[in-house]
């Protein structure tokens, strides 16, 4: 390929916008260590319930929709931005359609932040979880992801080649899910600026807010972060996906399936028994494409395993499928009632989420930023390739400790919960199971101080690569013949 | 049999099932096979800016 840039007005060349990118990458990682410090300090509280000091801003009440909104919303959500707006400018060959908008969702993004961070401890809630930010400022949210979705398919609108890449499918259905989920989630009747009452009532209160929920995951934390997978896992490997075709069945089939999986949070209520069992039906489908995807990120990388062993970037990457594939499994097997009347309520769920959440989410997005900050600052490769080795293996250490044990501790709280004696009488009192949990509350807590300790290692990398290189932006190539530019395999 | 709210949710559903039936069909066509491999090769369609990146 031609270094050579299409020129338009004169000789200056014209560049991708990696200003916008380049925040959100940095406030990924900011965000990153704010919200998963959040976390230690309420696990810390869990083990010891002292550390809420008797002060109501820190109490495990308000400080856990602080941790989720942070990790999900300020770190998944900066990360989810970054990673689209360089993805669909360089698969496109096109700079950002409206960058002055572009502009507007990083400060709008950073001020729905900022307002979570101050309302949540003061105690304003709507109740929802991960959906728990008062009226005005999920009103701020809509239109902040409205002028997201423009900018993102105002760029596919202006592409310079005949595909869309299929990690902008998954990057656009995560982009037009979470605006539904949002708009029809949120919906409220205010009474007061900062109260407000949700729309709908009873049960379909609990099934609209879990129909959000599940799909958040599903599209927030599943198909944008799939987007990902399916742009960097090639790049940083040098070779294309495994099956193309794979990828869009994959697409296709998490699409027709995920709507339907949101009354599995709902077993055993008062939503009607067909409901709970078609959401368990769906969710237990949902494991094929799920590992579907999987094996199409891992095989990637067949004949050139060897990779692996000298790229902590793809480390992260490639286990972070491994995680995916574990909590995808693990989330169907839950979904089933039966094993759902042990798991649901304890600590196991807990576990299942953070695989998820540390595994998959997080140690994606954190290869994926490690593949942009180079790129982004005009350097060939991070500050220290050693500290990434390093953060991996505390990380990976770090999840370990955390879901092995949740899952003991919930299992076990599951099986004392529903212990009864022969005369019919409970076996133990639930503050002899919390009294048995004890030991693995410390451990999560080591779990966790590891994970945030990989995150701190993180920020002072970025910060140093920063340090020593300069904002670049990367020029958009000329526009080849009417076929498109032919395809080239960098040193694969 | 009677037509209400219900007959066309599953008109929907059975119409969406088929929807996907060939979404797969299209996807694994042989015809369809140039095209996606050529689709699948699009991040490697240009280089990297790393240091020749221009300064902003």
């Amino acid at each position: 390929m031609t270094q050579a840039g299409s020129s338009t007005a004169g000789n200056v060349p014209e560049t991708y916008h990696y200003k916008v990118v380049r925040q959100f990458a940095v406030m990924t990682v900011v965000w990153g260590v704010v919200g998963m410090l959040v976390g230690v300090i309420i696990a810390s509280q869990l083990a010891f319930p002292e550390l809420n000091f008797g002060i109501p801003w820190l109490s495990y009440g308000r400080l856990r929709p602080l941790h989720t909104n942070a990790v999900i919303f300020a770190f998944g959500g900066c990360s989810l931005f970054a990673t689209s707006y360089y993805v669909v400018q360089r698969t496109c060959h096109a700079p950002l359609f409206a960058p002055g908008l572009a502009a507007f969702t990083f400060w709008g993004w950073q001020l729905v932040i900022l307002a979570a961070a101050i309302s949540l401890p003061l105690g304003y809630t709507q109740g929802k979880e991960y959906a728990e930010l008062e009226w005005p400022i999920d009103i701020l949210i809509a239109v902040v992801w409205v002028s997201y979705a423009v900018v993102f398919f105002g760029t596919i609108v202006k592409r310079k080649i005949p595909h869309i890449y299929v990690a902008n499918w998954f990057f656009g259905a995560f982009i037009l899910t979470v605006a539904l989920l949002h708009i029809v989630n949120s919906a409220a009747i205010p009474v007061s600026f900062l109260k407000s009452y949700s729309a709908y009532a009873g049960v379909q209160d609990a099934m609209v807010q879990w129909w959000y929920g599940h799909n958040a995951v599903g599209f927030f934390l599943t198909a944008g972060f799939l987007g990902m997978m399916y742009y960097f896992i090639p790049k940083q490997a040098g070779r294309p996906i495994y099956s193309y075709r794979l990828s869009i069945v994959h697409f296709w089939a998490l699409i027709f399936t995920y709507m339907w999986a949101g009354p599995h949070h709902l077993h055993y209520t008062a939503l009607p028994d067909w409901t709970q069992s078609l959401g368990m039906l769906f969710s237990l489908i949902l494991l094929a494409p799920s590992w579907g995807g999987m094996i199409n990120g891992i095989m990637t990388l067949s004949g050139a395993w060897h990779k692996l062993r000298s790229d902590p970037i793809l480390k992260f990457l490639i286990v972070s499928l491994s995680f995916y594939g574990m909590s995808t499994f693990e989330g169907p097997m839950m979904a089933i009632k039966t094993v759902n009347a042990l798991s649901h309520y304890t600590d196991w769920t807990v576990g299942h989420v953070h695989s998820g959440a540390l595994g998959w989410v997080g140690l994606v997005a954190m290869g994926s930023i490690y593949f942009l900050i180079p790129k982004l600052f005009g350097q060939k490769e991070m500050y220290s390739v050693k500290l990434i080795e390093l953060h991996f293996w505390i990380a990976t250490v770090g999840i370990v400790l955390y879901i092995a044990a949740m899952w003991i501790a919930g299992v076990m709280q599951g099986l004392m919960w529903r212990a009864v004696n022969s005369d019919g009488t409970l076996t133990y009192t639930f503050v002899e199971s919390v009294k048995a949990t004890f030991p693995y509350y410390v451990i999560r807590l080591a779990g966790g101080v590891l994970y945030l300790g990989g995150m701190l290692l993180m920020a002072y990398n970025v910060f140093k690569t920063i340090a020593q290189g300069t904002s670049v932006n990367a020029v958009v190539p000329a526009p080849v013949d009417a076929h498109g530019p032919t395809p080239t395999l960098a040193k694969a | 049999m009677e037509l209400d709210i219900n007959t066309l949710r599953s008109a929907i559903t059975v119409l969406s099932f088929l929807i996907f039936l060939a979404i797969i069909a299209w996807a694994v066509s042989p015809r369809n096979r140039n095209n996606f491999e050529q689709a699948a090769l699009v991040p490697f369609t240009e280089n990297d800016a790393g240091p020749d990146g221009r300064k902003e």
